[in-house]
């Protein structure tokens, strides 16, 4: 049985999920992209960090619209919960607030998904919040 | 090849064999596809099931279906994991096609049923249990409407990173 998820839900499954991925399209290379990511939620918008000299990091800065973020826990049964959100994205001046946001969530797991510097913060604002529950 | 997760430090990449490995064992890859029109992207979570270079998966219509036929070009399936000892992500980027009835898409049912077994055959019957709650005309829309996808990959990527180095 497949249920929607209310978006209050579809938020609040966000913060139990621990990676998400997330797609643009990399206009250079006429082609899709997408990475996984560590974030932290802050309403309705995301944090995350990420290395500032990266792809990821231009592609966020040259086209900030038209990103999408999904996140799930899918089981071997194929039963699953997901949240799918368009996202824009915004660049931190000061990437330090999401640094200390990150680094509480992720706590002894955090210098995994550390990146290196220099570190590029952004803030990922999310519409259109989809979820699904199917059990 | 290009750089894969921002987030982790230094990484190794995978060569071409390893790559086809991990995909291979993957259980779950999401797919990234783009509205050009919209110039909004989408990711989908995707059963799958790879034969180098060939990605297959089974899937109804609907928006993931009506991008893939009209956008096919650059199509992204990405594929990853965590553990304590280390991480994984890759992603490869094709062309999509349909798969027509015949040898091709018998093969891709085969290599989806083997690959996942009873959640695939689950999943069929779940969608012919809705339909034949929905009347005779439904049954006929659902299994004509059913189709099998296949991404033929053009450009692959990964890196894995070990943790506590």
């Amino acid at each position: 049985m497949m249920r929607i998820l209310a978006p209050a839900e579809a938020l609040a499954l966000l913060d139990e999920l621990s990676v998400l991925r997330i797609a643009g399209f990399d206009q250079a290379r006429s082609a899709s992209y997408a990475v996984p990511l560590a974030f932290v939620r802050r309403d309705q918008c995301l944090l995350i960090a990420i290395r500032a000299t990266g792809r990821l990091a231009q592609l966020l800065q040259q086209q900030p619209q038209g990103w999408c973020i999904e996140a799930d826990q899918i089981n071997p049964d194929w039963t699953f919960r997901s949240v799918v959100a368009q996202a824009s994205a915004q660049p931190l001046a000061d990437p330090h607030i999401a640094l200390v946001a990150l680094a509480e969530r992720y706590g002894r797991n955090w210098p995994q998904w550390r990146p290196n510097a220099p570190i590029q913060a952004f803030s990922l604002e999310l519409a259109a919040i989809q979820g699904r529950h199917k059990s | 090849m290009q750089q894969q997760t921002e987030q982790l430090s230094d990484g190794q990449r995978l060569n071409a064999a390893q790559i086809w490995a991990f995909l291979a064992k993957a259980a779950v890859g999401r797919l990234a596809t783009h509205d050009h029109a919209h110039n909004q992207s989408n990711l989908t979570p995707l059963f799958f099931v790879c034969e180098a270079p060939h990605i297959y998966f089974a899937t109804q219509p609907g928006h993931k279906l009506n991008l893939l036929r009209r956008y096919p070009q650059g199509v992204g399936l990405q594929a990853d994991a965590f553990d304590p000892e280390s991480s994984t992500s890759v992603f490869v980027w094709g062309r999509y096609r349909d798969v027509p009835l015949g040898a091709e898409y018998a093969h891709a049912t085969r290599l989806l049923a083997f690959k996942y077994g009873t959640g695939f055959w689950q999943q069929i019957l779940d969608q012919a249990t809705k339909a034949l709650k929905a009347g005779p005309r439904a049954v006929i829309t659902t299994i004509s409407q059913a189709t099998t996808g296949c991404i033929q990959i053009e450009r692959i990527g990964g890196r894995r990173w070990e943790h506590g180095l």
